[in-house]
Parts: C-alpha cells; structure tokens; sequence
C-alpha cells in the first residue's frame, strides 16, 4: 500500500523536459570540445600572446596575409578544393547518368563505388605514392595528377549514389511525354533530367565541400609535412606554426581557413536556397 | 551508343576495383618487384610469395601500431554510438527553443576542418591530463557531431505521428527509442557505425596532435614512418590494415543484398 502512495507521487517530468535531460550531458561534451574551441581560437587570434593576453585587434591577421607562404596555401587550398570537388562532380553527373540507363550494372557498380571512401587512407597512399612518385620534389603536374585522382576515386562514388538516387525520382511521365514530342536523349538530359536533380546537385556539393576540407590528411601521407609548391595548403601552415610555437600564428590563420571555407559552403548553400524557392514558384 | 555506354561503365568499374585490386595483388609479390611493378617498370617475371606478410606478422612495432588502432576505434565506436542517439532524439524531437541553435552548430563542427579547434584541443588536454593517452582521442571521437547529425535526420524520416502515439502509451523516452525508433534506424544506425568505424580506424590530425609517444600511436599515423624504417612488407601492411573495413563492408553489403531498404539508408548517410 505504501509503495503504491510512494509511486503516485513520483515527480513527473514532462517528455520535452526528459529529452532534455538525456540530451543535455551530450550536448555540453559536444559543445565543450568543439564550439567552445574554436571560439577561443578566434579570441586567440586577436590577443598579442598567451602570457600577456592583450587585446591587439588584427595585427596577426595582417601578418599572415602579407606572409608569402600563406599567400601560396590559400591559393592553393582554393585552386585544389575547386578543381576536385568541380573534376569529382561533373564525373558523377556522367555516372549517375549512365547507370540510368544501364540499370543491370548498379549492383556491382554501387558495391565496389562506396567503398574507396571507407579504405584508410594508409593502405590507399601506399599505392598511389609509387605510381605517382610524390615525394616533396614532385613537380606541380604530377601531383595535381596524383590528388585529384585520389580525391575522385575516394568520393566520386557517394556523389554517383546522391546523384543516381535523384535521378530515380524524375518522373517518367514527363520523360514519355518530352519523347513523344520529338526530344532526343541529350535534350531529354539537358532539358528535364538536370534541372530536375539540380537541388540535390548542389547538396552533392555540400558533401564533397565537407570531404575536400579534409583532404589535407591524403596530401600530408602523401607529400609529407614540407610538400612541394603546388601542394602546400593553409593546414601545413598551420600544423608547420603549430610545431613551431607560433600559437598566435595558429589561430589566425585557423580563422582565416574558417572563413575561406564558410565562403565556399554558403555559395553553395545560397544556390541550394535559390534553387529550392524557384522550384516552389513554379 | 549502347556499346559506348557499356564499355564506359566498365572503365568505370575497373578504375573503382584497380586500386584495391592492385594494393591486393601485390602484397604477394616481394617489395621490389612491387614497386617496381607499380612504377611502371618492365619486370621479367613476378614470383608469387608470402614474405611480406610474414615479415608484417612477426614486427613487433605493426602488431603494435595495429593494436592500438583498435582500441581506440573500438572505444569510440562504442561510445560514439549511444551518445550519438541521444544527442539525435534531443534534437530531432526535443521542443527546446535552443534546438534549431543546437542543428546549426552540430553541422558547422561537422563541415569545419579539425585544424580549427587543434590549438585548444591540445591545450584542453595538458590542462586535463589526459594528453598523451587513448582517452584524450576517444572521447574527442566518441561526441565527434557527425553521429548525431545522422541520427537527427533518420529519426527525421520516421513520420512524427508515431512520436506523438507512442507518447500516449508511455513516458519513458529510452523505451520509445528502443522499441519504436531503433528498430526502424536500424540499417542506418548499422551503416552509421562502419561509417564512424572507417573514420576513427583512418584518422590522421588528432593523435598527431594528442599522442606525441611512438608506442601509442595507431597504425594510420605510425604506418608510415614503420614502413619507411624498415620496407619490406608495405603493401602486405596495408592490405592487412584495410582488411577490418572491407570484412565489415562485404557484411553491409551482403545485409543490404538481403534487405534491400539498408542500401538506401548506407547511401542516404554517408
């Protein structure tokens, strides 16, 4: 009897309030190791040093953009995120169109495309370090070769698969219909398939944006830590300051990398957005 | 037209299988010959042998680096997987108005590259302790925000109204998600864990930032370095590395071949 009393007047919490509870030790380890970070990297950036800890607004970051190395790893950075993300994309396009047509090969094909992007890298970089003789010394043709064919054997086959399933959702209707009027298979392509995946093309972008960012770690197994010109990215000037010391150095070019990439992803993202309020005016 | 398209999926095959096969290949041949074969050098003939992956069995500083690789993955994985679900259900189902702030800032530590939190990441872990140890790694993976994201848009894809009904017959949001949610996310949350698994198994920056010791380091940092101390069973080592991942990928393949909606879910996630 006395249990029972004991039991109706338990505290009841609502299930918002429960989530909450669940979610919240989560969430602050979450925020605690990443967003909190990255805030103080960008307090860092604008302090004179760690000891002294004044306020000395953007001199670091005037200093690295006038730094010529730092010059070289954003042009870099930027040149080698377009060219693969641009070579990966457009080859996908190809894929995705292909397998729609040739429906008897996208078992096989979806099986061995997903899985590059799950090797390690190590296994993968062994390879590709003797076939294309990257060293520190490789000229720059050579290991644009290298990266970008490592980047679109790594991810060209999730793009496909974004891309194929898009493709899949395009009514047949309208393809019969654009037929039957007389369009041949590239006007049904340029004229229906592709405007009518263009949303989830730029969401494929999004994807091989995330991936590009982390190529650093393909070219650093690859060129090691002091690569050649070509291949010297905002990441080996910060990991090179880090082991230096050079923390403020770190931090401002940390946030300089930041706000390259959140340029790159909200072009992206604003296309997403035009693409998606067109759709629904028409 | 047909005959173009066949013959350029196959060249598209065989540039997704060549890599793979070759690494596979090779690892029976001795080092030599393999990088010379690999170079594009004309080799007169190719004996096949065992060599590497004896001597890759019998190094101490492989078996090592392999050892400790998985720890840390296995660690994270199962760490990663439970924390991921709960930060998901929170954020797909919670009514909090902090949640939408919570989204953005869960996907922009998703797409931002690690270098930006490097240099707090290592001061956070001297000022606890726990640098130069597995933990400091596993718990950076284990509440790494990719998880949860996953788990937030998968539990976005089971229809609310199954929340709301299942609300009216219990309280209990852990009973919820065993015996409503899971079940439904479970390919997804199968091909969350090989995804998380490869990318732990693969990781690079964090424990060349967090694990200076040679004897801690995993095998995706120290392979190098082992290999290039003593070379005669590189390829060996890296098909041996990479086994792990393709056993696990040929079981989510065989599974999505058997239930064909996992497929769905492995592409929706990765």
């Amino acid at each position: 009897m006395k249990r029972r009393y004991h039991r109706q007047h338990k505290i009841h919490l609502s299930m918002d309030a429960k989530l909450c509870l669940i979610g919240l030790p989560v969430v602050l380890a979450f925020l605690l190791l990443y967003i909190l970070p990255f805030m103080i990297t960008c307090w860092y950036s604008l302090m004179d040093n760690r000891f002294s800890r004044q306020y000395v607004g953007f001199v670091h970051y005037a200093e690295i953009w006038s730094n010529k190395y730092f010059q070289l790893g954003v042009q870099n950075t930027i040149l080698i995120t377009a060219m693969t993300v641009g070579c990966t994309a457009l080859l996908a396009i190809v894929l995705a169109y292909l397998l729609y047509h040739n429906k008897s090969f996208v078992p096989v094909c979806m099986g061995l495309m997903l899985l590059p992007m799950l090797m390690p890298s190590v296994s993968v970089t062994a390879i590709w370090r003797v076939v294309f003789n990257t060293s520190s010394f490789s000229d720059t043709w050579s290991a644009y070769m290298a990266t970008v064919s490592l980047f679109i054997w790594k991810y060209m086959g999730i793009a496909t698969a974004l891309l194929y399933i898009a493709l899949l959702d395009v009514p047949q209707g309208i393809i019969d219909a654009a037929m039957i009027d007389g369009a041949g298979r590239l006007k049904v392509f340029l004229r229906i398939l592709l405007p009518y995946i263009l949303g989830q093309i730029s969401f494929t972008l999004l994807v091989l944006l995330m991936y590009s960012f982390q190529l650093y770690k393909e070219v650093y197994l690859l060129f090691g830590e002091y690569p050649c010109d070509a291949m010297y990215m905002i990441q080996h000037y910060i990991s090179n300051h880090f082991s230096k010391l050079n923390f403020q150095n770190v931090a401002s070019s940390a946030v300089s990398l930041t706000t390259l990439s959140v340029c790159f992803y909200s072009a992206v993202f604003l296309w997403m957005k035009r693409i998606k309020t067109q759709k629904e005016g028409a | 037209m047909r005959i173009v398209a066949k013959v350029s999926m196959c060249i598209f095959i065989t540039f997704f299988a060549l890599p793979i096969l070759c690494m596979i290949c090779v690892s029976f041949m001795s080092v030599n010959d393999a990088t010379a074969l690999l170079g594009g050098k004309k080799i007169v003939s190719v004996a096949l042998t065992l060599t590497q992956y004896k001597e890759a069995v019998l190094s101490n500083s492989f078996l090592l680096s392999f050892r400790n690789s998985a720890i840390i993955t296995l660690y994270s994985l199962v760490l990663n997987i439970p924390v991921s679900l709960c930060a998901g259900l929170m954020l797909s189902r919670s009514r909090n108005r902090w949640r939408k702030l919570l989204i953005v800032l869960y996907v922009v530590a998703m797409l931002l590259p690690f270098q930006i939190i490097m240099l707090p990441v290592y001061e956070l872990s001297l000022w606890s302790g726990l640098y130069d140890s597995y933990t400091a790694v596993v718990i950076l993976n284990a509440f790494a925000p990719m998880g949860a994201v996953m788990v937030s848009v998968l539990i976005g894809t089971i229809h609310e109204s199954q929340w709301e009904a299942a609300k009216l017959e219990t309280n209990s949001a852990f009973s919820i998600l065993w015996h409503i949610l899971l079940p439904q996310m479970l390919p997804g949350v199968v091909a969350l864990s090989i995804l998380v698994f490869s990318q732990v198994w693969n990781m690079v920056e964090q424990p060349l930032l967090l694990i200076p010791d040679g004897r801690l380091k995993p095998l995706s940092l120290s392979f190098n370095d082992i290999v290039s101390a003593s070379s005669n069973y590189t390829y060996a080592g890296a098909v041996l590395y990479a086994t792990p991942i393709i056993v696990l990928y040929i079981i989510v393949i065989m599974l999505a071949r058997k239930h064909s909606y996992v497929f769905g879910a492995v592409v929706d996630l990765m």
